[in-house]
């Protein structure tokens, strides 16, 4: 119960940092998407039947901390939760050696899917235009985004100690 | 044994999907509100240490890459003390008749306005300039549509959100703000509209009005939502809309609304 508590601060912290902290950080006022990373991190990582309420609750917390419509990240991070599992299953078992470099990827990738999947579902319900699309904005978020991966990559998946709740269930036969 | 298609794992994505986007189309008004008051009234204090912390590193990265212009600068600025000492003299014979004109044109006379300061607390992370996050909600009086403005009377928007402690401030540039407005030098009518980062735009001005680069724009009270007077920017580019009907106008705003630290809401009338 306590690292599911510790895990749900951290998400918190993260949507509320992004906002807050990081826009005048990064280049162009473009905010990182801290969240989305620690989603992406846990999918590569987990199974999606032991994550996917995980990714739902963070986009859910994001969103209400943004100001966003509700829902709209949760869509985004399900999806990509899902297609990172996928692809995790498929062709990245024997990259365990170089599995900073894939993440890497799956952040990159991942960046592009749920900016193009926030202004979509933003303008299918009013929110936005679609010429609220920008390449600037869109390349800002992922070199943004790739610079926080690696500050935090390693803290993340060497705190065992503090994420237990995201490790799949040790089963004695 | 062939390999299922709707395995467990996608039916499981299949239906949070469903309930999702039933969330975001459907938006039972209201039914979220109560929570994110309360996640919000929590990230109060993050939000405020969060952002003071960042706008003081943000102000050190940003003299740290200008060092290099700093001589060039330096230059320049000598070059425009000289100038400015000379027009100084005729500016303060010209001040009364300022005065005069603004009384002439109703422009917005502060003191008779009930404003309440806050502090930028959050802007949105998107990149998009589309709103900001102040410090002051429905605790200090701040309610839904209340024009917010900077020294001087500039506009920079108007409230969208409120929650106890804490609101949003659409600003100028989001593609869901409109406001009348008029040029100050010639009178000519239009609407100013938000084109995110590529700033806002004066549209729907008749072919028979005139606008001209530099002009002054400010806020014409039309519509009743915005009083008279706040000034917004000035006019960067004329050109026709693309059916030729109307003229159209880039404006630049007198301030850049990702240095906000302090605003005004404009409560009301004294």
């Amino acid at each position: 119960m306590y690292q599911k508590i510790l895990t749900f601060g951290l998400i918190y912290l993260a949507a509320v940092a992004s906002e807050s902290l990081f826009p005048a950080l990064f280049f162009g006022h473009v905010a990182p998407d801290m969240v989305l990373i620690l989603v992406i991190i846990w999918s590569s990582r987990k199974s999606f039947e032991s994550f996917w309420l995980w990714a739902i609750g963070a986009g859910l917390i994001l969103d209400a901390v943004t100001l966003e419509r509700i829902g709209i990240s949760a869509i985004s991070f399900l999806l990509i939760s899902f297609a990172i599992n996928f692809l995790s299953k498929r062709f990245f078992i024997g990259q365990r050696s170089r599995a900073f470099f894939w993440v890497a990827m799956l952040v990159a990738g991942g960046t592009m899917l749920n900016y193009l999947l926030g202004i979509g579902l933003s303008a299918a319900v009013g929110n936005l235009t679609l010429r609220a699309f920008d390449a600037r904005i869109l390349i800002f978020k992922i070199i943004n985004n790739l610079l926080v991966l690696a500050v935090i990559y390693w803290p993340v998946v060497s705190s065992r100690q503090i994420f237990p709740a995201l490790e799949p269930r040790l089963v004695a036969r | 044994m062939p390999h299922k298609f709707f395995s467990p794992n996608f039916i499981k994505l299949l239906a949070a999907l469903v309930v999702c986007l039933a969330l975001v189309f459907l938006n039972p008004r209201g039914f979220f509100e109560p929570v994110r008051g309360i996640l919000l009234g929590a990230a109060s204090p993050f939000q405020k240490t969060f952002y003071f912390v960042s706008e003081r590193t943000g102000n050190i990265f940003s003299l740290l890459f200008s060092i290099s212009n700093l001589k060039e600068e330096n230059e320049r600025l000598i070059q425009e003390n000289g100038s400015l000492s000379s027009q100084l003299a005729e500016l303060s014979s010209e001040k009364k008749e300022n005065e005069d004109l603004r009384k002439q044109l109703q422009l917005l006379p502060q003191k008779n306005f009930q404003l309440e300061a806050a502090t930028v607390i959050a802007e949105d992370a998107r990149g998009m300039g589309s709103w900001i996050m102040i410090d002051k909600g429905h605790a200090s009086g701040v309610e839904v549509n209340m024009p917010v403005i900077v020294y001087d009377g500039i506009l920079v928007g108007r409230i969208s959100e409120v929650y106890a402690n804490s609101a949003k401030i659409t600003l100028l540039t989001d593609s869901s703000s409109s406001i009348n407005v008029t040029d100050l030098a010639t009178g000519a009518k239009g609407i100013l509209i938000g084109e995110y980062s590529l700033g806002i735009t004066l549209d729907m001005v008749e072919q028979t009005e005139v606008l001209n680069e530099g002009d002054d724009i400010v806020t014409s009270g039309l519509g009743g939502t915005t009083p008279k007077g706040f000034l917004i920017g000035k006019v960067a580019q004329v050109k026709s809309s693309s059916d030729k009907l109307f003229q159209q106008a880039s404006v630049i705003p007198k301030v850049k609304y990702v240095d906000l630290n302090t605003v005004f809401v404009v409560k009301g009338s004294l």
